[in-house]
Parts: C-alpha cells; sequence; structure tokens
C-alpha cells in the first residue's frame, strides 16, 4: 500500500517536473540575459554615477530618486550595483577559464601520456582535492596580493583538480573509441590525434562543469570580496558593497540587502541553467 | 572486524594524511620561493620598509642565505618540531597566537554543524520519494540557501533578528546566545549540500528489497524511513568531508567577519591584509593538519556503521 504510494509519488514527480522546471528555466535565462546587458552597457542602465560623492545624499532610504537607495557617501546604490555586476560576471568565467584551461592540459596530458605520467599526474590531483579550496586561495592572495585578477588566479587554481579529473576521464573513453585508433592507425601525429579528435569529443560534460562552476566562482568571489582580500574600493563589487554596508545597516538595511540579492539571484540562475544543461545531457547519454 | 585489517587501513589512511601534509607545507614553500622580490621582506610583512636589522633577523630564522634545499630542510625541521615560526608584524609566535583564537573558532565550528544536522536529518528524512508540499518547500529552500554566500545570510539574521525583532545580541560575547545566529549562520551555509545528499541515497536506499520485507513485515512508514533507509545515507553523505569541512572553514572564515568574533577567521584575515605571511602559512599548515585528521576520523567510522566495509579492507 505504502509502497505503490510512494511509485505513484516517483512517476508523479518526474512528470511534473520539467514543466515546472522550465519555467524555473526560462527565468534564469531571462535574468542572465538582464545581467549581460547591464554588463555591457552600464551606463544605459544606470540611473547615476556609481563613484560620484553626494553628502547631502548620504544614508537616503530607496525612494523614487535613488531605486536601492544610498550609501554613507551619498552614493546611488542602484548605479553602484548595476556598474558591480561586471566584476562578478569576469570572476565567474574568468576563474572558470583558469580551470578549464588547466583541466585540459593535466587532463589530457594524462588521459593521453601514458601510464606513468598518469598515475603521477592523478596521484598529485588527488592530495590537490583533498585541501579546501579556501586554503589555496588565501594564500594566493596573502602573496600575490589583492585585487581582480589575482581573486580569479585564486579561485581558478583550485577549481583546475575536478576539471583535470573530469577531462581525464573523457579523454579515457574516446581514447579507446574506434574512430580515434583508426586516426592513429592512418599516421596522424599524437598532438594532432588529441587536437582535432579527442579533446572536441570530451568537452561536452566538460562544459556542463564549467556552467555549474561560473556559479560557484561568483560565489567564492563574492565572498573573498566581502573579506577585503578581492577588488578594492572603490570598485563596486557586490561583496565589497555588502562588506562596507556591514557597518552601518542598524540604520541603512538597504545596503545589506539589494547587493546580496544580486549574487543570489545571479547563482541561482546560473545554477538552475547548469543542471538542466546537466540534466539533458545526461538523458541523451542514456 | 579483525584487529589487524583495521590497523593496516588504519596505517594506509594516516600514510595518505603525511603525503597530504608534506605536499601543503611544500607548496607553501615553492610559493614563497616564487614570489618575486626579496623573501626577507615578505616574510617580515606590514607596510612599512623593514630596517637592515629587522632583516638579518629573518634572514638567520629562515636561513635565507643558504641554498634553497637547505632552507626546506630547516623548514620542515621546524616544522615537525611544532614550531610554526615568528609573526615579525606581531612580535609573537605564530603558535601561540593561533591557540588565542581556536578555542572561540572550535565552538563555532561544532555549533554550526550541529545545528546543519539537526536540520538536514530530518529534512531530508521526511521528504526522501515523497511529493509533498514539504518536499516542494525542501526544494526550493536547499536550492536557496546554496545560491546565497553564507556572509549575506549572515547579515539577514543580524537584520531581522537582532536590528529588527531584538532576540538575539550580537555584540556581547560572554551571552551565550550571541552564539545562535553565528551558529545558524554556518548551519544554513552547509544544509542545502547536507540534505541533497542525504536524501539522494535515502531515496535510492527507499527502492531496495529489504524495505519492501520491513514494510511486509507491518512497520510503519516511519520506522521505516528512519529505522532502515536512514543509515544507509550515512557514508554518502560523511564521503563528502572534504568540500563539506572546506565549507565549515570557509563558513568560520566569514562569520567570524561578519559578527565580528574573535577567533582563527579574523586572526587569518587579518594576517593577510596586514602581510603577515608567517601566519598565514601558520594557519594554512594547521587547517591543512585538522583537516586530515577529521578526514581519518571519518574514514575510520565507516567501519563502524557498516560492517561489510571494516571487513572488506
Amino acid at each position: 500500500m505504502s509502497r505503490d504510494n510512494t511509485n505513484n509519488a516517483v512517476t508523479n514527480r518526474l512528470s511534473a517536473r520539467p514543466k515546472r522546471l522550465s519555467v524555473a528555466v526560462i527565468l534564469s535565462v531571462v535574468f542572465l540575459v538582464l545581467i549581460a546587458i547591464q554588463v555591457l552597457f552600464p551606463e544605459a542602465i544606470a540611473t547615476h554615477s556609481p563613484i560620484t560623492i553626494d553628502p547631502l545624499a548620504a544614508l537616503q532610504p530607496p525612494s523614487r530618486e535613488h531605486w536601492f537607495g544610498t550609501d554613507n557617501l551619498g552614493r546611488d546604490l542602484f548605479s553602484r550595483v548595476v556598474h558591480g555586476s561586471a566584476y562578478s560576471v569576469s570572476i565567474g568565467f574568468g576563474a572558470t577559464l583558469i580551470a578549464l584551461a588547466g583541466g585540459i592540459v593535466f587532463g589530457a596530458l594524462a588521459g593521453f601520456g601514458g601510464r606513468w605520467l598518469d598515475q603521477a599526474l592523478m596521484r598529485f590531483n588527488d592530495v590537490l582535492m583533498a585541501l579546501p579550496s579556501i586554503l589555496l586561495a588565501l594564500v594566493v592572495v596573502a602573496l600575490l596580493g589583492t585585487g581582480l585578477v589575482n581573486t580569479l588566479w585564486a579561485i581558478g587554481i583550485g577549481l583546475i583538480p575536478q576539471f583535470a579529473r573530469l577531462v581525464r576521464a573523457e579523454v579515457l573513453v574516446v581514447r579507446n573509441a574506434g574512430y580515434v585508433e583508426s586516426a592513429v592507425g592512418f599516421g596522424f601525429s599524437k598532438t594532432a590525434v588529441v587536437c582535432r579528435h579527442v579533446i572536441p569529443n570530451a568537452i561536452h560534460p566538460v562544459f556542463v562543469l564549467a556552467t555549474i562552476s561560473i556559479g560557484g566562482s561568483i560565489l567564492a568571489g563574492s565572498t573573498l570580496s566581502f573579506l577585503k582580500l578581492g577588488p578594492q574600493p572603490p570598485a563596486p563589487e557586490w561583496g565589497l558593497l555588502l562588506s562596507e554596508g556591514r557597518s552601518v545597516i542598524e540604520h541603512a538595511w538597504w545596503l545589506g540587502v539589494f547587493p546580496g540579492i544580486a549574487i543570489s539571484l545571479t547563482v541561482l540562475s546560473v545554477t538552475v541553467v547548469g543542471k538542466s544543461l546537466q540534466k539533458r545531457y545526461l538523458q541523451k547519454e542514456s | 572486524m579483525p584487529l589487524q585489517s583495521i590497523l593496516v587501513s588504519l596505517s594506509r589512511r594516516v600514510a595518505l594524511g603525511v603525503v597530504v601534509l608534506w605536499f601543503t607545507v611544500t607548496l607553501t614553500f615553492a610559493f614563497l620561493q616564487i614570489v618575486p622580490g626579496d623573501p626577507a621582506a615578505l616574510l617580515f610583512g606590514g607596510d612599512e620598509i623593514p630596517t637592515e636589522e629587522q632583516l638579518e633577523e629573518v634572514r638567520r630564522d629562515w636561513g635565507l642565505e643558504r641554498p634553497v634545499h637547505e632552507q626546506y630542510l630547516l623548514y620542515i625541521e621546524r616544522l615537525v618540531h611544532g614550531d610554526l615560526g615568528r609573526s615579525y608584524q606581531q612580535r609573537t609566535e605564530v603558535a601561540t597566537l593561533l591557540y588565542s583564537g581556536v578555542w572561540s573558532t572550535v565552538i563555532l565550528a561544532v555549533a554550526g554543524l550541529v545545528l546543519a544536522v539537526v536540520i538536514s536529518v530530518p529534512l531530508a528524512t521526511l521528504t526522501a520519494g515523497s511529493s509533498t508540499l514539504l518536499r516542494r518547500f525542501a526544494f526550493v529552500f536547499e536550492l536557496v540557501t546554496i545560491s546565497m554566500p553564507s556572509f549575506w545570510i549572515g547579515i539577514i539574521l543580524i537584520l531581522v533578528f537582532s536590528f529588527t525583532l531584538n532576540w538575539f545580541p550580537i555584540v556581547a560575547l560572554d551571552n551565550p546566545l550571541s552564539l545562535v545566529l553565528p551558529a545558524a549562520t554556518i548551519a544554513l551555509g552547509l544544509v542545502g549540500q547536507l540534505s541533497q545528499v542525504m536524501r539522494e541515497s535515502i531515496e535510492r536506499a527507499l527502492k531496495e528489497p529489504f524495505i519492501l520485507t520491513a514494510r511486509s513485515r507491518g512497520l510503519s512508514d516511519g520506522s521505516v524511513r528512519w529505522g532502515h533507509a536512514l543509515k544507509h545515507s550515512y557514508i554518502p553523505a560523511a564521503t563528502i568531508t572534504g568540500t563539506f569541512a572546506g565549507n565549515v572553514l570557509t563558513g568560520v572564515v566569514v562569520t567570524e567577519t561578519v559578527f565580528g568574533r574573535p577567533g582563527l577567521g579574523t586572526i587569518t584575515v587579518a594576517a593577510i591584509t596586514t602581510h603577515d605571511i608567517p601566519l598565514v602559512l601558520g594557519v594554512v599548515i594547521v587547517s591543512a593538519a585538522f583537516f586530515v585528521l577529521v578526514n581519518i576520523l571519518v574514514d575510520l567510522s565507516y567501519g563502524l556503521v557498516d560492517k561489510r566495509i571494516g571487513s572488506s579492507v
């Protein structure tokens, strides 16, 4: 009796899910397009300059003039959030690109470089994965200093092992495929086979992981900024906005609310899109 | 479970742990070598230009005038003897500085972890394999908390519960109530991931034949879930300890900063902003050691939960 209920519940959920999910996916894509427009044309959307100080307008609550209110220097919070999107997007994409490049290089080397190299690289990878990535990020920032570019490195390096492991697994699958064997049999060089056959075929699941890790990188980047270890003032990076707002939120709640909504909605949208890509890809696989 | 197999698996895990630690130490040493500029000035840190005497002191402590491999051996030797070096900015031993913050941080982390488990276990157990309203709520709740940066969760909790409702103080450190919001901040950062992993494995367990057997014996749905299926979620949940412990660590650093609590997190952030490199390296090495220890303990606990694992190793 109760088992039937469970089964019904499972089928119901499965049939109900795609519909519900697709609404979420559409909303997420729309939101991400909005973010992209903000990144490309911040001046067209922002209502004020993000850096002009106006002491007379300090700490004003949200109003028709200042949609998200103003900070303690009288800067318009809405315009700062709009201009800040470029930082989060560059951190998300930049760190992921670093991880992607590193992962492809190490993964392809391990997957195609023979047994000894494979073992050596993968044990190295296991050890790196056993360390929390925040430790690595903190060491990188401590030694290289703060700033946007160093933030990219601090986050990107820590993500490389995940990508390397996935690329290697994919390479091993593709490597044993018939067409690679024939290419080798035709006498193409190893490099040519890797670049023209193995990497293009192994890359699909890697892009799914990349989408998901864009969200993770945005979160990690905003965390470093919040700790004042990322981009420096007066950059309107969202984590930094919250960090600056933290000391005055008792009198100005809006400074602690709107930038956080921006971060969370962006990460949420990227996650929803990434998960749906993952689901679609897995369905195609099976 | 034979004693010998426990010892073998234990020594294997300890060996792996030692490798991870050695690697961390070597990595920090390699970073020091790569960064351009005078290593003595880098290690001295701070924003002021150090005097020649001060630099000389650093060079003596780290053996900087010697060849690289001797510096490396000196570094390892010092660490093996438990000497984490000196902070030139604060003119104290790194170990003393870390010890001053460790208790406050451990209390916070443990409180956050316990709260996360207390929330996740019922959430996952009650909603596994069902399509109730609660399940839908849990799905949205997990997705949202995963997408929120934990420092923002902390800010929202402060805004709502301290400033608006006045329920919890955040400045009075001797008041135990001041622990509630920081612990909740850490817990909410962990709940999403933890309950998703647990629910997945409970759902898998619910499809197993022994569940059907249990049901046919007339057990209620509740005792099937809590008495039989829940157990199966322990190992998958514990396997993510790696990322999980990393999240706890991030949570602690961020939460201490948001709430202005003293502890290892605030010490670390301050050390990075003042370029106090010996202190940063000390924090990293101690956290890595702690992290390795936790992983070994978790691996050992598998054998206690699942007898098959203990005897097969």
